[in-house]
């Protein structure tokens, strides 16, 4: 993952809540409630610019990641066939052990500017083999580093 | 316990239609989700896995499906949803209440293996820590 794409916006544009894609949500979902489920969550952050459009500024690799987690806060829902913008930024991406984290945040605002909703999709990537064997060697540099001194 | 219990969701555990490949393509072609490890059993093996798992949103939907159909979609302010394992075409996924403390609210996803799927904390409108 690129980690210096911390705090950058990387999408900022408008989209329309598409009728049809409202539709293909609620017929994976074959529930009585599937509509209303459907209008809390039509978009995916991470792609609602486009499919390359997050994924590729933080380089986040699809064969070496998933998606970890994901948190909403909602306003209202959204309503078919409606305009809002939305605002795609990197809320935090950071170096844990063996893996990358990052948090990638949408926000959802209707044309007078109101919050819709909020929401943040947490990517976990396991570290190419290569670099996990630098992170190694770098460690036994240092250990004899300090063993020589 | 008592205080546990009394901080639990009034849920009764629902177990959602079993998963087909052309509902979780329908999702990922809802939310424009190219990723193939969605779609592609393939390139899922290449990610390691024994096939395609179902998206991000589309387990947050299976959870928020039983959440709104208790309460309704205008009590639910927040949900935050912890993945913990895969969820692959075929599985049926039962969301039961369970608590993690005094004040959060939580969910739990099951396969029909037992396996937990995901968890979530909910918080409701009028909820203290709203």
């Amino acid at each position: 993952m690129n980690l210096e794409t911390l705090g950058q916006v990387l999408v900022e544009t408008e989209v329309v809540v598409e009728p049809e894609s409202v539709a293909l949500l609620v017929d994976a979902l074959g529930t009585p409630h599937a509509s209303e489920v459907a209008l809390r969550l039509p978009f995916f952050g991470p792609t609602v610019g486009g499919g390359d459009s997050v994924v590729g500024p933080i380089d986040l690799s699809l064969e070496r990641g998933l998606a970890g987690g994901q948190s909403f806060e909602w306003h209202r829902s959204f309503r078919p066939g409606e305009r809002v913008s939305v605002v795609v930024s990197v809320e935090d991406i950071i170096d844990k052990g063996t893996l990358h984290l990052a948090t990638v945040l949408s926000e959802y605002r209707d044309t007078d500017g109101e919050l819709i909703q909020r929401q943040r999709t947490v990517f976990v990537e396991r570290k190419p083999a290569g670099e996990l064997s630098q992170d190694a060697a770098a460690d036994d540099g240092s250990a004899a580093g300090e063993s020589a001194s | 316990m008592s205080e546990q219990r009394m901080s639990e969701l009034d849920l009764s555990p629902a177990t959602a239609p079993a998963i087909t490949r052309e509902a979780m393509r329908s999702f990922v072609d809802g939310v424009s989700d190219p990723n193939p490890v969605h779609t592609d059993p393939e390139f899922a093996a290449t990610a390691g896995l024994p096939d395609v798992v179902v998206q991000a949103s589309h387990t947050t939907a299976l959870a928020l499906d039983a959440l709104i159909a208790r309460f309704g979609a205008d009590a639910i302010l927040n949900l935050d949803v912890r993945l913990r394992g895969p969820i692959f075409p075929g599985d049926e996924v039962t969301v039961s209440p369970v608590s993690y403390g005094e004040l959060d609210r939580g969910v739990e996803l099951r396969n029909q293996r037992g396996d937990v799927v995901a968890t979530g904390i909910v918080v409701m409108r009028g909820d203290p820590d709203e």
